[in-house]
């Protein structure tokens, strides 16, 4: 199951990521005079995408990770840091006005497949939408024909154009929302917990074409989960959000064989595992350090492609 | 005054030596204008005392009409059309509204998937709790709030949160409060529909850990529906897979996890991707469950089974022992003879 395309642990592969987020935050204000308080929702989050590479970023609800794919889809104005997508500083330069060439580079496939898919219109309309509005002014041929390919991509027959939403499964209705995102042949997809409710049976099936897109057409992918054991199938490089921390991050199978913060540690030993032996007791939460102060931010490399944030000091 | 821990095990009246509970041959149809749907067709399975019984399977396999089936909590269009239930001893389809109601809650109990729609929510937790107490037993309110404030140690939820509303509560805290709630009357069965689907892997397993804790401590009976096969082989004692209406394997659950026979039970184990060992590309289960209103000849399972042979589209393999404690419905585990009268029929 290697992939065709590179990721960055080879060497040459690509010249500079495709996306790179430095120093991200974002804040929201709850409350409203004189009880205004602020949460932090992402604190001072970097990473890079290659191209070609899929990442998975990881952590439970609220944790920020969905924060962090508004703000990536341009849903959302962070309060700090930037966001380079193709070596250009998207919040610094780009205007409103250039949103559409950023969308045509950044596509979302959201968590709910029936919410994410007007009602009212058939299959045929979710995928001539996007073609229309980026691409060139096809004929009818051409864009019926384009249709016809988009549909086989991701593994659906083209009698299912003319189907409404409710006349598809969930499963189906996840791949025509992935299709529609690969309409405008995009760089890179956000996928906001795509199989979180799909059924059990249909899930790997859309982590499979997934996985196919990256390899045949060199898709970026940020995978946004709480499901570890999926991370692990599908993404080549895993990160670990805690309470707006990136707490670690690193190649995927190295990562979960050997997690080092103490967070990955309790994420990773809560996965219901029928072949794990000894029975884990929940560790109480106050030493996995949710609770604890925030640390300096300081990453520690634990192998060329694996480092972990500083668990602060117990003592403090 | 009685505390929960003075609970016996599985006490629960003359029958108490055999299964608390015991479905025979259960049959429920959905009525639709197209036509009949047999939601669930001729399951039979026990429960014994203290035991936790696993029922694992997909959306729409039939496994959360059982639950309701057996809460005599159907509605139209949906019907109990044949087979029986028995609770300790006694058929739950032979009981009048009166008697079902005083035998829901204090003899079963169920926990359902999502907490915040299962609380009140303009009720606090203790009121609810209090609910309980007074619609069941004779007791004054006072009585029942210092009965209530045990319930909620007994999930580890401080006693000040009893005036505390369901949105003032984490999801997690939500669920054990329904957990709390349904064990109230001390219960021989407690019903969990997909118990912790909705909370995070964390709450998921502190939630689960505690179930054991209770189970164990309290020694009712469970019935456990989920989809997740890895949390049900860590909690109960055996289990069964569904598939479209019919039971097709019944095992204990660690026989199950290391030798399924069903190949239905084989894909639905291999749609799970592990956390250690090295990357293997998962097949998962090809197509979709079929429509119930027509359902397939001869196994249910042979239009998506890769192992399929032509007896399989003509023969229904009924439920029948492949091993010691062990029974699947399938023709290709080795052995599998059906009975002839079934193979004419």
């Amino acid at each position: 199951m290697s992939p065709a395309y590179s990721t960055s642990s080879l060497p040459g592969a690509a010249t500079a990521p495709l996306v790179q987020v430095r120093n991200l935050s974002k804040d929201y204000q709850l409350g409203s005079f004189p009880f205004r308080s602020t949460v932090r929702a992402v604190n001072d989050v970097s990473f890079d995408i290659n191209r070609g590479e899929i990442v998975a970023l990881v952590g439970e609800s609220g944790s920020g990770k969905s924060t962090i794919a508004r703000i990536l889809a341009r849903l959302e104005q962070p309060t700090g840091g930037q966001l380079i997508l193709d070596g250009q500083d998207i919040f610094a330069t780009e205007r409103r006005r250039a949103s559409m060439r950023y969308r045509s580079k950044v596509q979302m496939v959201f968590q709910d497949p029936f919410g994410s898919l007007n009602p009212a219109h058939r299959i045929e309309h979710f995928l001539t939408r996007p073609l229309q509005l980026h691409g060139e002014n096809d004929s009818p041929r051409a864009l019926k024909l384009k249709l016809c390919e988009l549909m086989a991509t991701v593994g659906l027959g083209e009698q299912m154009l003319d189907r409404y939403p409710h006349q598809l499964s969930g499963g189906q209705r996840q791949r025509v929302a992935i299709a529609r995102a690969l309409a405008v042949e995009p760089e890179i997809i956000l996928a906001d917990e795509p199989t979180s409710m799909l059924d059990v049976s249909v899930r790997i099936g859309i982590l499979n074409l997934m996985r196919k897109l990256r390899d045949e057409r060199g898709v970026s992918m940020l995978y946004i989960t709480h499901d570890l054991a999926s991370a692990r199938y599908i993404a080549d490089t895993t990160m670990v959000m805690c309470a707006g921390d990136l707490v670690e991050g690193g190649e995927s199978i190295e990562l979960m064989a050997a997690p080092h913060h103490p967070y990955t540690q309790l994420l990773l030993s809560a996965v219901p595992d029928a072949r794990r032996t000894q029975t884990v007791r929940p560790p109480k939460r106050d030493a996995t350090g949710r609770n604890a102060p925030r640390g300096t931010g300081e990453r520690i490399a634990l192998s060329k492609s694996h480092w972990a944030l500083k668990v602060p000091d117990p003592a403090h | 005054m009685e505390t929960l821990t003075e609970l016996e095990r599985g006490n629960i009246g003359p029958a108490a030596a055999g299964p608390v509970l015991s479905v025979k041959n259960l049959q429920v149809q959905y009525t639709a204008e197209s036509g009949n749907v047999t939601a669930v067709d001729g399951v039979s399975f026990d429960i014994g005392a203290g035991e936790v019984f696993g029922l694992a399977g997909e959306s729409g396999c039939g496994k959360s009409t059982i639950a309701n089936a057996i809460m005599r909590l159907l509605q139209t269009p949906a019907k109990i059309t044949g087979g029986s239930i028995e609770l300790a001893g006694r058929n739950l389809l032979d009981l009048g509204e009166e008697e079902l109601r005083r035998t829901r809650w204090r003899d079963v109990a169920m926990v359902f998937q999502s907490a915040m729609n299962s609380l009140n929510p303009v009720m606090t937790i203790g009121d609810q709790i209090v609910d309980v107490f007074t619609t069941h037993e004779k007791m004054s309110k006072q009585a029942a709030r210092e009965r209530a404030v045990e319930l909620l140690k007994l999930v580890d939820i401080s006693p000040d949160r009893l005036k505390s509303y369901p949105h003032q509560l984490s999801g997690g805290m939500r669920q054990r409060a329904v957990i709390a709630i349904a064990l109230a009357l001390k219960p021989s069965l407690l019903i969990m529909d997909e118990p912790t689907t909705a909370l995070d892997v964390v709450v998921q397993q502190e939630i689960m850990h505690q179930i054991k804790e209770l189970q164990q401590q309290l020694g009712f009976s469970i019935l456990f529906i989920t989809h997740d096969i890895s949390l049900m082989v860590e909690l109960s004692h055996r289990m069964a897979v569904m598939y479209a209406g019919k039971l097709v394997e019944v095992a204990p659950s660690k026989t199950m996890l290391d030798n399924p026979l069903h190949p239905y039970t084989n894909a639905l184990m291999g749609a799970f991707p592990p956390l250690t060992g090295p990357r293997v590309e998962l097949i998962g289960i090809p197509d979709a469950p079929p429509n119930m209103a027509h359902p397939p000849t001869g196994c249910r399972f042979h239009p998506r089974c890769p192992l399929a042979i032509d007896s399989c589209r003509t023969i229904e393999p009924p439920l029948l022992p492949g091993a010691e404690n062990h029974e699947a419905a399938c023709l290709l585990v080795p052995g599998y003879v059906v009975p002839r009268e079934r193979s004419r029929r």
